[in-house]
């Protein structure tokens, strides 16, 4: 044993606790920083060896002091995994929710404003000209009212198409955010690898990739799994987004109606499993044109009802009757093509004369077509019913067609609204669970400070005493 | 195990906010309703009522547009009504003419005034046929004429079912609120021809063919008769399916309200209880993240 042994464990004795204060100063520091994981020294008794050398002699019986191991980052991966896993879960489910929120304001029901107010002052109208055929200004107020009405399933298409649109620009916008984080992630991967090859604990850069891998989760739905050297590798259902150092960045393929996903190395299709992409992928290719198809058949629900009792009166020329309504047919096959662009047929909408509601039995001054046409106001009957069933449509009418569509938006974003608030419930547990783990706790801080504090101050008096014994050793020699 | 119970001042104040936000939400819900006066403000805040909602709307409108068709129904009627009740007052008073130009004591000049003041009968029951609503003659039927018969008594109109005029007044009920001219005035001819055939009788001063034609205008008196009962039960008809669309109007309003709009005493008090437990919740943070160690240490 040297003589100043004893001076070489204060000193490794000041090192250590003051590594300590230091730790639980940063601690502090960030005790409110997002993303950061609570780091703890992790010390080690000196000396010791671990085996007795042959030939040892015990004259060494205690140790060299301490030594700091290393600074551990407390983080629980299973938990990360969760926490990935739950807050992608409620991106998506977010992103629903906006878009059905969307769609509801759209349509503005149940109100004075919406479309079901249109159609009951559309079949008033008929009742009116039924009252009076002669009078050319209850046909031009039915002519008004149609037009209202067709201009009103128009708009309501329009906007469903301009948030299918919305979506779509989203998604294009989310995919290269991905690309970029998950180029970030890469780099930091990079920069930890090397680090920890150089014996280094990057604490906080980890915690910097850990807060884009958590963003990622959100966007894309990614899973992770432990790499290399402290790296993290990211995957997208099963394929790696980001490996090591390396990034794989994606692309969006849009086949019209169709939004998707490819690698752009190989464009090999990719898929998100859940996070805002799914959402979004989702309301543009499911949900919207499920809706805009939903509004087509409401339209075209009513021309089909209105035109078959149309065609078969007289005009007040003595014609059989035009269609009443139209659409342009080369926007049929798509979705919300038919809502979009129904309208009264121009001839008839620039005539009121041939508004045609003149049963060809009765006389020129009858109305009795018109009166068919009120009453599809209270379902369709008869023919006109087997007629929609037979052009796949709702039989009980336009409608009908439109209050069982209204519902089934309510029920879907009714729906959505429950998952959301129940997702948000096991995010926040998750949450809590994580920050069980890594969050930083001031008093328990503190306390780890007094105790820095106080091993520090008795390891400085540890040194004094040595002092003084070796004073007391070298005054010997006078 | 502890250590698994680790509480930080960070989770304290997460989940402190999520609970003032979760509160703050609510009170927003509440005060939303309360300032549009409506529970159902979008599809999505109750799928089942919305969907009631837009049936009771679409159900009201029917019913206040069979209100409308029902009124106008009663115009024709109306009209109907009077026009035939002064047509058998017309023909009652040529009745009586007649009945005191047949007796024998009477002499032809006496005869031929009354022949003239059956012409003007027969020119105001002409007058009456072609009476006119909304400036259609009204027993013309369905047909684009100016008068339901011509100055000799020739019918002009459509009769029948083509010239049947329906109104809309119950959902699959429509009335007709006509009536037919030939069957109240009889077809070309008709009671005109009667009536200048007794004048042309009374000139002849021919005694038995102006008893004869008593018969005749007798008869069509009932026809006219039978009619003015027709319509005036069609009125009552009418006049009961308008009631109905009234009061059923009024009854889908207060179902589609119970539905649509809030309980008011009810919200004002949940924003009350909403209010207190939001002040709670903030007094009581204030109180729960103060304390540290760090309040305690020199």
């Amino acid at each position: 044993v040297s003589d100043f042994s004893g001076l070489q464990i204060a000193l490794s004795a000041l090192y250590a606790q003051r590594q300590g204060l230091e730790t639980a100063g940063h601690n502090i520091a960030n005790a409110n920083t997002d993303g950061y994981s609570r780091q703890r020294v992790r010390l080690t008794a000196a000396g010791a060896p671990p085996t007795a050398a042959l030939f040892a002699r015990p004259t060494h019986l205690g140790g060299d002091g301490v030594t700091v191991a290393g600074i551990d980052r407390l983080r629980d991966l299973f938990l990360e995994s969760r926490g990935l896993q739950e807050h992608a879960a409620g991106a998506q489910l977010e992103r629903t929710q906006q878009v059905l929120a969307h769609v509801e304001d759209v349509l503005a029901e149940p109100g004075d404003n919406g479309i079901q107010a249109e159609l009951g002052n559309f079949w008033a109208g008929w009742d009116d000209v039924a009252n009076r055929p002669e009078d050319g200004t209850a046909r031009a107020q039915l002519l008004q009212r149609s037009q209202t009405l067709a201009s009103h399933l128009n708009q309501s298409a329009d906007a469903l198409l301009k948030l299918a649109g919305d979506a779509s620009d989203q998604f294009g916008r989310t995919v290269e955010e991905v690309n970029a984080t998950a180029g970030r992630v890469a780099e930091l991967n990079h920069a930890i690898q090397n680090a920890t090859a150089a014996g280094l604990t990057p604490s906080d850069l980890a915690d910097q990739r850990d807060a884009l891998v958590v963003k990622l989760g959100e966007q894309a739905g990614v899973t992770i799994r432990t790499g290399d050297r402290g790296a993290v590798d990211v995957f997208l259902g099963g394929t790696a987004l980001v490996r090591g150092d390396r990034s794989e960045p994606l692309a969006v393929t849009s086949t019209p109606g169709t939004l998707g996903l490819e690698w752009q190395r190989n464009g090999v299709p990719a898929s998100a499993p859940s996070g805002e992409l799914a959402g979004l992928l989702d309301a543009a290719n499911v949900r919207l044109p499920g809706y805009l198809a939903g509004l087509d058949r409401v339209a075209e629900g009513l021309e089909v009802a209105v035109n078959a009792l149309h065609t078969q009166a007289l005009d007040r020329n003595g014609n059989p009757g035009q269609a009443f309504f139209t659409h342009d047919a080369s926007q049929a096959g798509s979705p919300g093509g038919i809502a979009r662009s129904l309208a009264v047929t121009p001839a008839v909408a620039a005539d009121t004369d041939l508004v045609a509601v003149r049963d060809p039995a009765k006389g020129p001054l009858d109305g009795s077509m018109a009166l068919r046409i009120g009453e599809l106001a209270n379902g369709a009957t008869g023919t006109i019913s087997t007629q929609l069933g037979a052009a796949g449509l709702d039989p009980r009418g336009p409608d009908a067609a439109y209050r069982a569509f209204v519902v089934r938006l309510g029920v879907d974003a009714d729906t959505a609204n429950r998952r959301v608030s129940i997702q948000a419930d096991i995010t926040k547990q998750v949450d809590a669970a994580r920050q069980q783990q890594s969050g930083v706790n001031l008093d328990e801080e503190m306390t780890n400070m007094l105790a820095f504090q106080h091993a520090y101050e008795a390891a400085a008096k540890f040194m004094s005493t040595i002092d003084s014994t070796l004073e007391t050793l070298v005054n010997l020699v006078h | 195990l502890s250590s698994a119970f680790r509480i930080t001042e960070k989770s304290i104040s997460a989940s402190v906010m999520a609970n003032l936000q979760g509160n703050l939400a609510a009170m927003q819900r509440l005060q939303e309703r309360l300032s549009s006066g409506r529970q159902v403000n979008r599809p999505s805040d109750s799928p089942a009522n919305t969907g009631s909602a837009l049936q009771f709307r679409a159900d009201i409108r029917r019913a206040e547009q069979y209100t409308r068709n029902a009124d106008d129904g009663l115009g024709w009627l109306g009209t109907a009504d009077n026009t035939l009740t002064s047509a058998v007052e017309l023909i009652n008073r040529a009745h009586d003419l007649l009945v005191a130009a047949g007796n024998g004591s009477v002499g032809g000049p006496e005869r031929s005034a009354t022949a003239r003041e059956v012409d003007a009968l027969r020119d105001g029951l002409v007058g009456l046929a072609n009476a006119r609503y909304l400036d259609r003659p009204i027993f013309a039927g369905t047909a684009a004429v100016d008068n339901a018969y011509a100055s000799d008594g020739t019918y002009l109109g459509n009769s029948g079912s083509a010239g049947q005029m329906l109104r809309n007044v119950a959902p699959g009920v429509a009335v007709q609120v006509n009536v037919d001219g030939p069957t109240a005035f009889g077809a070309s001819g008709g009671v005109f021809q009667a009536l200048a055939d007794a004048s042309a009788h009374l000139d002849a001063n021919n005694p038995a063919a102006i008893l004869a034609d008593l018969d005749v205008i007798q008869a069509a008196g009932q026809r006219i008769q039978d009619q003015l009962s027709n319509v005036g039960a069609l009125y009552n008809r009418v006049q009961t399916m308008r009631d109905r669309a009234d009061s059923s109007a009024l009854n889908l309003k207060n179902n589609l309200s119970d539905v649509e709009d809030i309980d008011l005493p009810k919200t004002i008090v949940d924003l009350q209880l909403q209010e207190t437990a939001y002040q709670s919740a903030l007094s009581a943070t204030a109180k729960a993240i103060q304390p540290s160690l760090v309040d305690f240490l020199r």
